[in-house]
């Protein structure tokens, strides 16, 4: 078992082996495929063939032998005559056998009467040689298939050929001087520059009368064969009584013009030609007038239905420079079976048709010699052709040409394509002939290949890599060569084998030759096999490659490029201003939606765009509203004092996001500020709180045993005065104390306001009710005007008293005894002046420009000091008035007054004009 | 012959206090903070409290507050704190009355008398509803006699005053304008000679309250009026 894993030789043998096999087994494959799925040559192939060649053979029979059997079936109607299908049927039915052709198939077996094949060929280029005799009713046609004679250059071509050729369209065509006839089509003519043709000419001018025998023609429809094949009712044979007619012919015969029928168009005299007017139309088409007066088209439609030949003809000749004018008459070829029949028997001639032709060959007498002579002098020719007519009315001279001559052999040359299809029935006809043995064979010759392949490439793999006297898997130096490129090689080689067959192969021995490459190629699979299989051995099939290589580089390379990306973006995304980000973005859309728009062209897919465009930017606006509306909403909230209030920023995007955390950060630092000044708020009023306390208490004993204290017999004059002045001050202090408190709580804004409609005017009488005693005593007046009934004001009555009791207090004090205080209620709007001042002045610290009606009290009395002292100052803590600071009192009195009007969002001021002291309220 | 506990963690004052309320030929019980206060009261018949609202240890408020579960003695807070909450506070935890430090110890010993006199003369025994008569926290105005007894004390009012007091007792709580107080006790147009109402209502206080400055019983409601309170 060693000694044959590590038999170089056997190794050898496989190898060569399993190359051989391996192009055994894809050529017989390939054969093998053909055969099963019969796409080349399989059960139904050879049938196929049959009909290929019968409707090949058909065609061509088509354009030579269809006017007669045309005639035969229906002389009458052969324009109505659905030849194209109706003649097959004729053609190759059983009952018309006799009109039949032989085919003769390559194997030999006869297809059809008359008609056969000799040989297929393929050869690139099929020359078919075609004999036409005309015998009594029979045409035999016979196809040459032969060696090629005379291959044709594509730059020999016509260019119409070129043209088709190159369209693909046409299979084959004639060269010049012969017949040419078109695939599906059925033009076809006979040149008439054969060299056997002959010319006859017949002069008219000696005959002076003819007799015409008019032959009534049997139906078409009772055309018939009969059972021995010959045709009933021909119409070649009368089958009445012959009816002789003599007619003479006068050449002078005029038609007047008035008898023209025919045409709605307007005539034109469009000059003479051969002695007939020639008339043309509007649309330009010429016309003539026959003799009786109606009009005929120079070219008329009747010439194309009758027979293509002729008309072709008669239409080149027409388009001749030379022969512009003449009047083209072309005569049906008497052999390509036109409706004219012309039966010449002794001195009577036999015409079929008597009026759906040629007037002048129907009715003059003198066609009857004309005929009669030219049977005679044509008798020896297969065919007579009229080549060229002239008559000359003037003199009455008619001259006709015929072109008359034998049949012979018409070459016939066949141009197959160089790129063959697959069915093409000559390559069918060829496969039939030599591969068929190749196609039975192919099946078990691949299967046996197959085999063979199988042993040798297991044999192979498993022997990989084994070498006498080597532990292990031998690699050798090929081995070492990167996989990939191995491949590679192998691979173009490969493809390079099977291009040059692909391209070149026209024939088997080209392929032959040119698949020695790929053959090469083939044969050195084993050492592929080889050197894969150790690889897979040793592990380096995907490692040992170039590609692999490459790959990982260009993953290390793309990973480090991607990086950097991702560091520019992020740098742009962290620094960029959120203005630059949108209008770059925007700009890049737009450039983006400006090319797909180029791209586009077409108005519905801009549209489209627009609409996409349009619901894109609306989402994301919407979008954006949404965001702003929750910051709106958020920011509100803030702003209305919600300060443990948190956006919600988790479903916001973009930079409404970090708009949000920042509107949070902003209240999270209000929330701490307010909390500051809660705490520190709540810890000033504990202050206050405490300090009073902590002052009352001693001051609750000071007065209590200074009144102890005075109650006690002291028995001392001056002491008993010490005690007064301890009571007094100590009573002071008091008053002082809590004025302090009071004045503090009232700026620091730790009172509480309370608010509710306070009338000042009961307010007022309240609070002079309160002092009534107080000013009796000092002989001061109070009087009172209110220039307004509404006196309630929103205010806070305990603070509003408290200030009332300040001011009227103040007056009790300062005011001079004897005197009258005015106290003034009025209504004010903002706009008017008090005393120099404008009211806006006063109050636009508390009402921060609102220009509602105010509510002013002014208190005014005389001072019973001098003042020599401002408002200002007076509304300071601890000034007063006097100086000499002798009365009692603390100068606080207008400093709380004015802060507890603020509190109540109203003002205070202190006007000094000489004595005259005056204290102005503002009320809201 | 009464007992007063005074309890205040200031010694100054207890002993001022008690030399204030000795005189006045009271019984005095001493403590220094809420829970001695409670103590005392536990052992002694203690017909009045006076007691400090921040002492150490126990404060007033709580110490009151346990002393209002078993007993209805009065109670007079002494605060130092001016601040009305704290009053409210004292009020409701059920203190009868209070006086702010520092105190005029001439109205301390007023309320104290009276409270005692509410307690011990009418404590529980004001029932005898009479017709044309009006009680109304300690006033009694009797219709028929046309006399005020305000914390059974006599009080002696003008006619007006009277009619003025008489207006307020029979709708305690009401608010009444100068404005209506006029029309009602002068039985008058008011042409701007309302001003008169706020004299008289000060003389009635002063007659009626023990400080008229910070009335108990007539309260001014600044700017609107004046209302007897329930």
């Amino acid at each position: 078992m060693k000694k044959l894993r590590e038999s170089g030789l056997l190794k050898f043998i496989a190898g060569i082996t399993l190359g051989l096999g391996l192009i055994a087994g894809i050529v017989s494959g390939i054969f093998a495929v053909g055969a099963v799925s019969e796409d080349y040559y399989g059960a139904g192939g050879k049938e196929r063939l049959k009909e290929s060649i019968i409707e090949e053979i058909a065609w061509f029979y088509n354009s030579h032998a269809m006017h007669y059997v045309e005639h035969k079936l229906n002389a009458e109607n052969y324009d109505e005559y659905e030849w194209d299908e109706k003649f097959y049927e004729d053609l190759f039915s059983e009952e018309n056998t006799n009109y039949m052709f032989n085919i003769t198939t390559p194997e030999g077996k006869e297809l059809l009467s008359n008609y056969y094949v000799d040989d297929v060929q393929y050869k690139g280029q099929i020359e078919t040689n075609i004999s036409v005799e005309q015998e009594q009713e029979v045409i035999s046609c016979q196809i040459n298939v032969t060696d090629i004679v005379r291959p044709v250059e594509y730059a020999d071509l016509p260019d119409y050929a070129k043209e088709q050729y190159d369209e693909g369209e046409w299979y084959y065509y004639s060269i010049p001087n012969a017949v040419e006839y078109y695939d599906g089509d059925v033009v076809g003519y006979v040149d008439d520059s054969q060299p056997d043709s002959t010319s006859v000419t017949v002069d008219m001018s000696d005959v002076t009368a003819v007799t015409v025998n008019t032959v009534e023609m049997p139906d078409a429809t009772e055309v018939a064969v009969d059972a021995a094949g010959s045709v009933v009712n021909d119409p070649m044979i009368p089958t009445t009584a012959v009816e002789t007619t003599e007619v003479t012919v006068d050449a002078t015969t005029e038609i007047a013009p008035e008898e023209i029928i025919g045409t709605d168009n307007p005539l034109e005299p469009a000059g003479i030609s051969n002695g007939l007017e020639i008339y043309k139309d509007s649309d330009g088409v010429y016309y003539y007038i026959d003799e009786y007066g109606v009009l005929q088209n120079l070219i008329s439609e009747e010439y194309y239905t009758e027979g293509e030949l002729a008309v072709e003809e008669a239409m080149e000749q027409y388009e001749a420079e030379e022969n512009k004018n003449r009047i083209i008459c072309a005569y049906r070829h008497p052999i390509n079976l036109n409706n004219l029949y012309v039966y010449g028997n002794g001195n009577d001639i036999y015409i079929n048709i008597d009026n759906t032709i040629d007037y002048r060959l129907a009715d003059s007498s003198k066609y009857q010699f004309v005929y009669d002579n030219l049977m005679n002098k044509t008798k020896d020719y297969d065919y007579v052709y009229r080549a060229n007519w002239d008559y000359d009315i003037a003199t009455g001279t008619y001259t006709e040409t015929y072109d008359c001559g034998n049949y012979q052999d018409i070459i016939l040359t066949y141009y197959v394509k160089l790129e063959l299809s697959a069915y093409d029935h000559f390559a069918m006809s060829y496969r039939l002939k030599y591969m068929t043995q190749i196609y039975d064979a192919a099946l078990p010759v691949f299967v046996v290949c197959c085999v063979i392949i199988l042993i040798t490439f297991a044999y192979l793999v498993w022997a990989a890599g084994h070498k006498k006297n080597v532990e292990g898997i031998a690699v050798s130096g090929f081995d070492k060569i990167p996989y990939d490129v191995v491949l590679a090689v192998y691979g173009i080689a490969a493809l390079f084998g099977l291009f040059l067959i692909a391209e070149n192969g026209y024939s088997l021995r080209s392929m032959l030759v040119l698949s020695i490459p790929l053959c090469i190629v083939v044969m050195l699979f084993p050492v592929l096999l080889n050197t894969t299989a150790v690889r897979f051995k040793v592990g380096s099939v995907l490692k040992n490659t170039v590609t692999v290589k490459v790959l990982k580089w260009i993953w290390k390379c793309v990973k480090k490029l991607f990086g950097q990306c991702k560091s520019i973006f992020g740098y742009l995304r962290e620094n960029m201003n959120i203005v630059w980000k949108w209008v770059l973005g925007f700009v890049a859309l737009g450039i983006f939606e400006f090319f797909l728009c180029m791209a586009f062209s077409d108005m519905e897919s801009v549209v489209m765009l627009m609409m996409l465009d349009f619901l894109i930017i609306g989402a994301v606006l919407v979008i954006a509203a949404i965001n702003m509306n929750k910051l709106k909403e958020g920011a509100k909230k803030i702003a209305a004092g919600n300060v443990g209030y948190k956006l919600d920023t988790d479903h916001m995007l973009w930079e409404f996001k970090k708009h949000g955390e920042t509107l949070n950060s902003i209240n999270d630092g209000i929330s701490v500020a307010v909390n500051e000044r809660l705490k520190s708020e709540h810890m000033q009023t504990e202050l206050i709180t405490n300090v009073t306390h902590d002052i009352k208490t001693p001051l609750t004993s000071i007065i209590s045993y200074v009144d102890l204290l005075s109650k006690e017999e002291l028995n001392n004059e001056k002491a008993d005065e010490y005690v007064e002045v301890l009571s007094r001050q100590s009573e002071r202090l008091k008053k002082l104390i809590e004025d302090l408190i009071e004045a503090s709580k009232a700026t620091t804004g730790n009172l509480k306001v309370e608010f509710s409609d306070v009338d000042v005017k009961v307010l007022l009488e309240q609070s002079l009710g309160e002092f009534s005693d107080k000013l009796l005593a000092k002989g001061l007046k109070p009087v009172v005007n209110f220039h307004t009934d509404d006196t309630v004001v929103r205010a806070d009555g305990k603070h509003l008293w408290r200030v009332f009791d300040n001011l009227i207090n103040n007056i009790s004090k300062y005011a001079q005894d004897n005197t009258r205080v005015y106290v003034d209620v009025e209504r004010v709007t903002t706009d008017e002046t008090i005393d120099g001042m404008t009211l806006d002045d006063i109050v636009k610290n508390s009402y921060a420009g609102n220009s509602a009606e105010v509510l002013k009290v002014s208190f005014k009395n005389i001072s019973k000091e001098e003042l020599n002292i401002s408002g200002e100052e007076l509304m300071q803590r601890f000034v007063r008035g006097d100086k000499s600071r002798n009365t009692e009192g603390n100068g606080l009195g207008l400093s709380i007054a004015k802060s507890l009007m603020k509190l109540q969002d109203g003002d205070l001021e202190i006007i000094v004009d000489g004595d005259l002291f005056k204290v102005v309220l503002i009320l809201k | 012959m009464y007992n007063i506990l005074i309890c205040d963690d200031e010694k100054d004052i207890v002993e001022a206090l008690n030399i204030y309320l000795t005189s006045e030929g009271y019984k005095i019980f001493k403590a220094y903070n809420g829970s001695e206060a409670l103590g005392v009261i536990e052992k002694e018949e203690i017909h009045l409290v006076l007691m400090d609202i921040m002492m150490p240890v126990m404060d007033g408020i709580t110490a009151m507050s346990k002393l209002r579960e078993k007993s209805n003695l009065p109670v007079i807070l002494l605060t130092a704190k001016g601040e009305d909450t704290d009053k409210i506070l004292g009020l409701n935890v059920g203190a009868d009355d209070y006086v702010t430090k520092p105190f005029n110890p001439v109205e301390l010993i007023a309320r104290v008398k009276a409270q005692l006199r509410r307690y011990m003369t009418l404590g529980g025994s004001n029932t005898t509803e009479k017709k044309d008569v009006y009680m109304v926290s300690g006033i009694i105005l009797d219709d028929k006699s046309k006399q005020v007894v305000v914390d059974g004390e006599e009080v002696s009012l003008t006619p007006t005053e009277y009619y003025i007091l008489k207006l307020f007792m029979e709708n305690p709580g009401k608010v009444y304008s100068p404005k209506d107080i006029y029309k009602e006790v002068w039985k008058d147009i008011p042409l701007g000679s309302e001003g008169t109402v706020a004299v008289h209502i000060r003389h009635l206080r002063e007659k009626i309250e023990i400080n008229p400055s910070e009335p108990r019983h007539l309260k001014v409601v600044w700017g609107q009026g004046y209302k007897m309170e329930e």
